[in-house]
């Protein structure tokens, strides 16, 4: 489990431009799978950095299994695989390996289990792997460390859609077999969504919105409408709503709004529409609609 | 976390580095020791003592300040920092274990050259000797128990490893402490030369009074204080009295005039203190090293961060060493009556040097502003004015 309070960063706090990375920041993750999402820029990776303790935090504290996480205990707990990872580059994967087993516990059964599983050669020098053979090959070192808590930065960046497959297999059942803490940030959000339990919605160094999936979307209604006027979201948003999503495609727009009373009448009036139906919201349509929301949101704000 | 295999791992690492290092040290150092000769009478011919050993000494100053950078490598590049940084070793530790591997490997090298080169004086000599003895034979009228062949007193090879030796890990320790200020290599590279010359910066000061007494003395005005150039390296200075002391001490005959260090009582505090300090700036780097120091935050690793000045010293630094130039230009030029005009200059350099790292350390990049320019020529005008006066009561003195 890993617990944080009232975290607060700041890059180049004294120099002529600043930025608040992490906003007093204060959450849990428990275990299970936990989705990290945000556009670019919004504190993810910065997060993770902090919580493995390869930057210094400005205020607040983070702590990892009941200790804090600038510990040897806490760091031998936690395994974080951050989008570049490091191993010299003349090893072969075998190599790398065995490198890594010199700071955490390896389990090299599961390890060698795991990579014939996906084809990866342990034999030739990670020099020559492509960048998705490089992300596979850091992911089973990361799923065979045997640390309860993992942080996975861009975990599935790269990876081919039947790696991509086994990797999600391999995270939920560890998680289910283990008990593990797994906190996975990925713009392939429809992925991320796919396999964890929660998700948390990073803005600006804050939180937007942390859910249990299930729950999520909830209060957002997604409609498809056609009509012969132009569809804008700042109508809606005129009249008070919230709106997190407008797209057109064809004669077809697409609106996902928060859900308000008479916003159905309010449409139909505006756009006096010679269709208008309510669809379930997909997956990563919901993602996308909660970040945006947390934008909109922060500019409201 | 098995840390006996991370050392075993990070020894098999930098052996290539050792390896290659002492290859090309050795190779130099042998082949000095090899190729000197020096004609000391009696028509013997002898291996050189103190070029090799001023090679030796060149290389040993060399590999102090590169195995500091190799050491310090993980803070000055962001992939390796995001690693080393989350590993379940405390920063400390990992700095330890680098730090000793380091020197440990740089003294059994050290050791391993420095005797091989030894036995290849030794062997040479024995070489001399039999042309000598040749060539003594060919003389009329020659008796072989006359011939004496010439060796070194060998024994005071022992002493002057320990020396060398102990130098190198003062130097190493300092070495290591200025790379470590460093998030890129070549910030790490700036501060070993900036801090090897304000530390001699710093020891000639305390020097200087010695220095005056010294400047219009005939054979002491050279020895141990050598020109202003050669001594922009504390470790160039400390090593210098000890291979004229050892060096002398070796390659001592009846016949050859031995040096004497202490033949002044201003030579022998200047000496002294130099070794003092430059041992005590050593111990105090290795303390903080190996018990003390916190690494820089992980995010700083490879950016220029607070310390973006250092690209901004480059012209300074060149600023620097014209100053030191035109001070040595002086001191040769006046010889012994330049006294007042190279303290001057010198003082001043000290002084730009300590106010150029001050605005660094503080404001993270050096631009002279209107304020800065107006201090330094108020500064250049006291220095002026009481090196003046110090020349003048210097000059009286001497009357």
């Amino acid at each position: 489990m890993i617990e944080i309070h009232s975290l607060d960063k700041t890059f180049d706090r004294n120099g002529p431009t600043p930025v608040h990375a992490v906003n007093h920041l204060s959450l849990t993750f428990g275990e299970g799978i936990t989705g990290l999402v945000g556009e670019n820029g919004a504190g993810k990776s910065t997060l993770f950095r902090l919580i493995a303790g390869t930057i210094r935090r400005d205020e607040g504290e983070i702590v990892i299994d009941g200790v804090p996480n600038d510990t040897p205990e806490a760091r031998a707990a936690l395994f974080f695989l951050p989008d570049t990872p490091y191993a010299p580059a003349r090893y072969t994967a075998s190599q790398v390996a065995d490198f890594y087993s010199m700071f955490y516990p390896l389990d090299k059964e599961l390890f060698k289990s795991l990579t014939t599983k996906v084809n990866l050669p342990l034999d030739r020098k990670i020099a020559t792997f492509s960048k998705g053979m490089k992300r596979q090959l850091f992911l089973l070192i990361a799923f065979s460390a045997q640390c309860k808590n993992l942080l996975l930065d861009e975990a599935f960046d790269g990876l081919d859609p039947l790696v991509m497959e086994l990797i999600r297999e391999e995270v939920l059942r560890i998680s289910i077999d283990q008990k593990k803490t797994i906190v996975i940030s990925s713009h392939n959000i429809d992925s991320v969504q796919r396999i964890a339990d929660s998700l948390t919605v990073l803005y600006r160094g804050q939180i937007s919105e942390q859910k249990k999936l299930s729950d999520m979307g909830e209060e957002l209604i997604k409609y498809q409408l056609i009509s012969a006027h132009e569809v804008r979201a700042e109508d809606l948003e005129h009249l008070g709503y919230r709106v997190a999503l407008c797209r057109t495609s064809g004669s077809i727009v697409s609106l996902i709004v928060v859900k308000q009373k008479g916003l159905e009448e309010d449409i139909k009036q505006l756009y006096a529409p010679s269709l208008l139906e309510t669809v379930p919201l997909e997956g990563t349509e919901l993602v996308t609609a909660e970040m945006m929301l947390a934008r909109e949101g922060a500019h409201h704000e | 976390m098995n840390k006996k295999a991370f050392i075993r791992w990070q020894i098999k690492e930098w052996l290539p580095l050792f390896i290659g290092f002492g290859a090309v040290a050795g190779l130099f150092y042998w082949l000095a020791s090899y190729f000197s000769a020096e004609f000391y009478g009696y028509g013997y011919t002898s291996v050189g003592v103190t070029t090799p050993m001023y090679v030796l000494m060149a290389l040993i100053f060399a590999a102090a300040a590169i195995f500091p950078i190799a050491i310090f490598s993980y803070q000055t590049n962001h992939i390796r920092a995001d690693f080393y940084d989350q590993i379940p070793l405390k920063n400390k530790e990992l700095r330890r274990i680098r730090v000793l591997i380091g020197i440990i490997g740089l003294l059994a090298l050290f050791t391993v050259i420095f005797w091989i080169g030894v036995l290849i004086t030794y062997l040479r000599q024995v070489i001399f000797n039999q042309q000598e003895y040749q060539y003594f034979m060919s003389q009329q009228n020659a008796n072989p128990a006359d011939f004496k062949p010439y060796y070194f007193n060998y024994v005071y090879y022992i002493p002057f490893f320990f020396v060398l030796a102990l130098g190198l890990v003062a130097h190493y320790f300092t070495c290591v402490y200025l790379a470590s200020l460093g998030n890129r290599v070549w910030d790490s590279i700036l501060y070993i030369i900036l801090g090897e010359a304000l530390l001699n910066f710093a020891l000639q000061s305390i020097l200087l009074p010695s220095y005056v007494a010294f400047s219009s003395s005939n054979y002491n005005s050279k020895d141990p204080f050598t020109d202003w150039i050669q001594l922009s390296i504390g470790f160039y200075f400390f090593l210098k009295v000890f291979i004229r002391f050892y060096g002398g001490e070796i390659a001592w005959t009846e016949g050859a005039t031995k040096p004497n260090l202490y033949d002044s009582s201003s030579a022998a505090a200047a000496f002294y203190i130099g070794v003092i300090g430059f041992l005590l700036v050593g111990a105090i780097a290795a303390y903080l090293m190996l018990f003390k120091k916190k690494d820089p935050a992980g995010e700083l690793a490879g950016r220029p961060g607070a310390r973006n000045g250092a690209i901004a010293l480059i012209p300074h630094a060149v600023m620097l060493m014209l100053g030191f130039l035109l001070a040595a230009a002086a001191q040769w030029a006046t010889m012994y009556g330049g006294t007042m005009v190279s303290l001057f200059i010198f003082v001043v350099a000290l002084w730009a040097t300590a106010y150029f790292l001050l605005l660094f350390a503080s404001r993270g990049t050096i631009r002279f502003e209107k304020k800065d320019w107006i201090i330094a020529a108020v500064v250049a005008g006291i220095v002026f004015v009481l090196c003046l006066s110090f020349g003048i009561v210097y000059a009286n003195l001497n009357r």
